[in-house]
């Protein structure tokens, strides 16, 4: 075991998951990393993180609908997560719209594009 | 030992257009013209030699009739091939055994292979559409997938205006 | 495939431009019908030590032969040698060049939106700069440039793209 806090990274753009896996692992957090939804869940039932960093737009099962499930549940509310979308001015139409992202129980919530460095103060921030 | 992967994507109904050896102008001007026809390059390899490009790039076969109108003239209808897919895995983790497992195998095989591009974290190849499914069980014979590994052909789409 | 969302932007935004120095761009040429993959692994330990990939390419050449550029770190340190000759490669069939320079970003859905490959080349050429490989794959962008002119290449970009202030 190791006392590194344990983050994960769930986003299904494998090019962005491997960039903030590096920057996270540069500031000596352990990272795991899923790609949709589905996937996210099974490593969370694997071994609980400490945060997730989420996206929202996801094959199978979206970020939403994986933050309220792991919210309203009794083993995985007290997972720090932070939401993740492309849901910014710079979308003119989505399923996904900004009110639907405030109005869930995320503990954050960050518009892409991201600014990595922006991310790890937020992630340093929540698990202090 | 089979080596470790994240997972893999195909994607088919593409078309590959192969650059051969022209001016960079002439090229650099193809582009700027399929991106004022909306039309996406998903893939794209270049190489420079003496003021000369060769290379292919990879766009949505719906985009092709469109496409060709905008060409330059050296690309012969020979050097557009179509329908081709993308089948790519991740990570790479800078793997050169991987790439190398890879493209010996689809070679062993008889899995063409027209182009190939690494990113941060994906390497994909450009292969003939009908025989993705085919590339992407040699995949797993070389490198291993987890067990609740994203599906192969699950995707969302966004589009640009 | 789902179209969730469409995108809209008066200038293409990324992640952050990154720029790496002192690469060595390897070229082979492969003859297509016997790549033997076994002999063209570089030595681990090489690659381990001193030569980390940076980026692949290629693509299948009108003479049938199969080009790939590698880009590694450690333009200076192990000789070419040590990586090219458990390949058994002819000299024909592969070329280095060094030290070369990468210049590389990621930006959200590149994959999905038309004009950023066009809008990276337009940034290259509005500078006279000249471009040695290039790959567009994923949601990054690789260019792979002559010595010192990557930074020239990061203020070209930097003109084209929104970059987050650092």
């Amino acid at each position: 075991m190791t006392d590194k806090q344990l983050i994960l990274v769930v986003d299904d753009d494998p090019d962005l998951v491997e960039s903030i896996s590096m920057k996270l692992e540069s500031q000596n957090y352990r990272v795991d990393k899923a790609y949709d939804g589905v996937e996210a869940f099974a490593h969370i039932q694997n071994e609980k993180p400490d945060l997730v960093i989420l996206d929202v737009m996801m094959p199978r099962k979206n970020g939403y609908q994986l933050c309220d499930e792991l919210k309203k549940s009794g083993n995985y509310s007290d997972i720090v997560i932070v939401l993740l979308t492309a849901v910014a001015d710079a979308v003119a139409s989505t399923n996904y719209t900004h009110l639907d992202g405030k109005s869930t129980l995320a503990d954050d919530y960050i518009p892409k594009p991201i600014d990595l460095d922006n991310l790890m103060q937020i992630v340093h921030d929540h698990l202090e | 030992m089979k080596l470790p992967i994240d997972g893999l994507k195909i994607y088919n109904s593409l078309a590959l257009i192969f650059l051969r050896n022209d001016l960079c102008a002439h090229i650099r001007e193809a582009f700027h013209r399929l991106a004022r026809q909306r039309i996406n390059v998903n893939m794209l390899t270049l190489t420079a030699t003496g003021g000369r490009w060769v290379g292919a790039g990879c766009i949505s076969l719906c985009d092709l009739d469109r496409a060709r109108a905008v060409l330059p003239e050296s690309v012969r209808q020979s050097d557009i091939i179509y329908p081709v897919g993308m089948l790519t895995v991740f990570p790479h983790k800078s793997r050169t055994r991987l790439f190398f497992q890879l493209i010996s195998a689809f070679y062993e095989r008889r899995l063409a292979l027209y182009a190939t591009a690494s990113a941060t974290s994906t390497l994909s190849f450009i292969m003939d559409g009908h025989r993705l499914e085919q590339a992407a069980q040699l995949v797993q014979t070389i490198a291993e997938l987890p067990s609740h590994h994203t599906p192969f052909t699950s995707r969302l789409h966004v589009r640009q205006l | 495939m789902e179209t969730i969302a469409v995108y809209w932007e008066p200038q293409i935004k990324t992640y952050g431009i990154q720029v790496r120095t002192r690469l060595r761009l390897i070229s082979l040429h492969l003859q297509t019908g016997a790549i033997p993959g076994h002999q063209l692994d570089f030595p681990a330990e090489a690659v381990r030590k001193d030569h980390r990939l940076m980026l692949v390419t290629g693509h299948i050449q009108a003479d049938g032969c199969f080009h790939i550029s590698m880009l590694f770190t450690g333009a200076g340190a192990a000789p070419v040698k040590d990586l090219l000759i458990p390949c058994q490669l002819e000299p024909a069939n592969f070329n280095i060049t060094a030290p070369v320079e990468l210049i590389f970003f990621q930006g959200p859905h590149y994959a999905d939106r038309y004009g950023i490959a066009d809008a990276a080349l337009y940034a290259l050429e509005s500078k006279q700069i000249d471009l040695l490989a290039a790959a567009c794959s994923g949601s990054a962008i690789y260019l792979v440039l002559p010595e010192g002119k990557a930074q020239h290449a990061r203020s070209a970009l930097n003109d084209i793209f929104v970059v987050p202030l650092k």
